[in-house]
């Protein structure tokens, strides 16, 4: 890790660099806290530094706005990443270890996918889910994405299960172990950092989603944490505090998540988790 | 090592293509059958609902006579253009982490980094819409502050044509919040110390090192950043959605193609029409990795 030492002036720059980004990258979660507690008289005179008192009603007020679509968003996002993992683990186990006739094919019918854009399908895809009767249930935002993560995932997985050492299968085979017996004793111990980094960002992108929602999601009692914080910004007269109290309350899920699983989440993304 | 398994074996070991009947099953339902319907869909004038008429090529033809599509794929590449652009910056930065030399706050400020990829996207793009409000903002207040604007004057950021788009651009300033930085460092924490030994005794500055070291041995990740980035940015909608809503800001300044899908289908009821685009999209998209493909072999 170190380098030769140029002068104090060279690395004080560096730290002077970093700490500037730095700022920037978080005055808006800042504003947004700071703000959060102020009242609107107070808003208007200093945006910028706290003022007495605090209005931690403000947060009341936006856990009663979003609060119920946080629990939709975290039913949602579990069950579509345990799913979509659940699936794609055995997937990728069947492509890294069996060289089936067709399995090229197969293959091929998964890699396909990640050059389509998604985008494309809006409208095909809105049709389907309504004449599947999914339209306006958690379903239509669970089922839909975990067929949309297979293809990455298998990806990803797969390459991680080839460089599983054969004799780890071997010892399990004379054991008498099946092929569950193998990934569950074998495949999800040894590639669990990246699962978990898998599962991460499969979380991240189930609370971003915001487009499934606003389409399938008819009722405001199943409507998920995204479209909520749109809705509670599109109301006319804004009391600035109120809403940024409801920005706080939907980021902090992420952050207690992120508290937990970092360690696990920066090694398995620095680790070229992600190598493509 | 993965089993081989031939034909003739096939009646022993077909039980194993079990394990990928529900992924198959999955994407052949949710991701064939819809771009199977669409392509289809794209030569009859639907509403989603009952009408459903065959027109033949008559949306093909309106695609590509469509003005407000080519400007929407003009809109796109300007913002392919700022992306690359943007891109330059979580470069420098994860060049600057990997040069800190005290481990401990080269891994705090890691930490620091990662913490503001984990806020909620929309969380993000609302506090930017309000950084962008002409009354209450955050930003004509900064103007207003230092003086360069009179105390009830308003810069319209996301209003006047001339600063939409800069505005879209800007956002998310300095834009370090992905994952670029920590995948470059984990490119350049390859590199070994050798090769920084050996630059040294050749006496090579920093900007040297950077050039003809660091940058080259990275190029993969940043190759790799590059085209995601591109096939993302060309999809992209939500943002200039939440910004502007469905008409693309003022005179549709920055409309974008998949925001035209969502306003054609879902606004007018054009769900031909919708599909029609997604063509055009799906096309581009081909034709762009085709052309990426080929780059990238030549550079092997």
């Amino acid at each position: 890790m170190a380098r030769v030492v140029r002068s104090r002036f060279a690395e004080c720059m560096k730290h002077l660099f970093i700490v500037l980004i730095l700022f920037f990258a978080f005055v808006p979660l800042y504003l947004m806290v700071n703000i959060s507690l102020k009242d609107n008289l107070q808003f208007a005179l200093n945006p910028w530094l706290p003022s007495y008192p605090f209005h931690w009603e403000n947060y009341v007020y936006g856990w009663h706005q979003i609060g119920g679509t946080i629990f939709n968003t975290i039913f949602v996002a579990t069950t579509t990443t345990v799913l979509t993992l659940f699936f794609a683990v055995i997937g990728a186990y069947f492509f890294a270890r069996y060289k089936m006739p067709g399995s090229k094919f197969l293959f091929g019918i998964f890699m396909l996918l990640m050059m389509y854009p998604a985008v494309a399908n809006m409208v095909p895809m809105f049709k389907l889910i309504a004449s599947l009767g999914l339209y306006n249930t958690h379903l239509s935002l669970i089922i839909p994405a975990v067929a949309a993560g297979q293809a990455f995932n298998i990806y990803v997985l797969r390459n991680f299960i080839e460089d599983i050492p054969q004799d780890l299968f071997d010892a399990i085979e004379i054991d008498g172990g099946n092929t569950f017996w193998q990934i569950w004793h074998v495949v999800i111990p040894m590639s669990m950092p990246i699962i978990g980094t898998l599962g991460i960002l499969s979380i991240i992108g189930q609370w971003n989603n915001f487009v499934s929602p606003l389409l399938y999601i008819r009722d405001s009692n199943l409507q998920t944490i995204a479209v909520a914080l749109l809705n509670l910004e599109g109301e006319y007269t804004k009391n600035w505090g109120q809403l940024m109290a409801g920005y706080t309350i939907a980021s902090i899920p992420l952050i207690v998540l992120f508290i937990f699983c970092m360690k696990l989440f920066i090694r398995g993304l620095s680790s070229g988790a992600v190598k493509g | 090592m993965a089993i081989e398994v031939s034909v003739k074996k096939l009646r022993n070991y077909y039980p194993a293509y079990f394990l990928i009947a529900i992924p198959l099953f999955l994407v052949l339902l949710f991701s064939y059958h819809p771009i199977v319907n669409g392509f289809i869909h794209m030569f009859y004038r639907w509403d989603g609902d009952t009408v459903e008429e065959f027109i033949g090529l008559e949306y093909m033809w309106r695609v590509i006579h469509d003005s407000e599509l080519l400007h929407s794929f003009w809109v796109v590449t300007i913002f392919v253009v700022a992306n690359v652009v943007k891109m330059i910056l979580p470069i420098l930065v994860a060049v600057v982490l990997h040069h800190v030399i005290n481990d401990r706050i080269g891994y705090l400020y890691r930490i620091l980094f990662v913490v503001p990829m984990i806020i909620p996207a929309m969380v993000g793009i609302l506090i930017w819409k309000y950084f962008y409000e002409p009354n209450s903002g955050i930003l004509n207040g900064m103007l207003r502050a230092f003086g360069f604007i009179g105390p009830t004057e308003t810069v319209q950021w996301l209003s006047d044509p001339a600063l939409v788009i800069p505005s879209l651009v800007f956002m998310g300033f300095p834009w370090v919040g992905a994952f670029g930085v920590l995948i470059y460092l984990a490119g350049l924490q390859g590199i070994s110390e050798d090769i920084y030994e050996a630059a040294e005794i050749d006496g090579a500055g920093a900007l040297t090192v950077f050039f003809k070291i660091e940058l080259p041995l990275i190029m993969t990740q940043v190759r790799i950043n590059l085209v995601l980035m591109i096939i993302s940015t060309i999809q992209s909608w939500e943002n200039i959605f939440l910004f502007l809503g469905a008409d693309g800001g003022p005179g549709g300044i920055a409309m974008v193609p998949g925001l035209m899908i969502f306003r054609e289908a879902f606004s007018r009821g054009l769900f031909g029409y919708g599909c029609a685009i997604g063509f055009v999209i799906f096309v581009v998209t081909l034709a762009l990795t085709l052309i990426n493909n080929k780059i990238v072999r030549v550079n092997k």
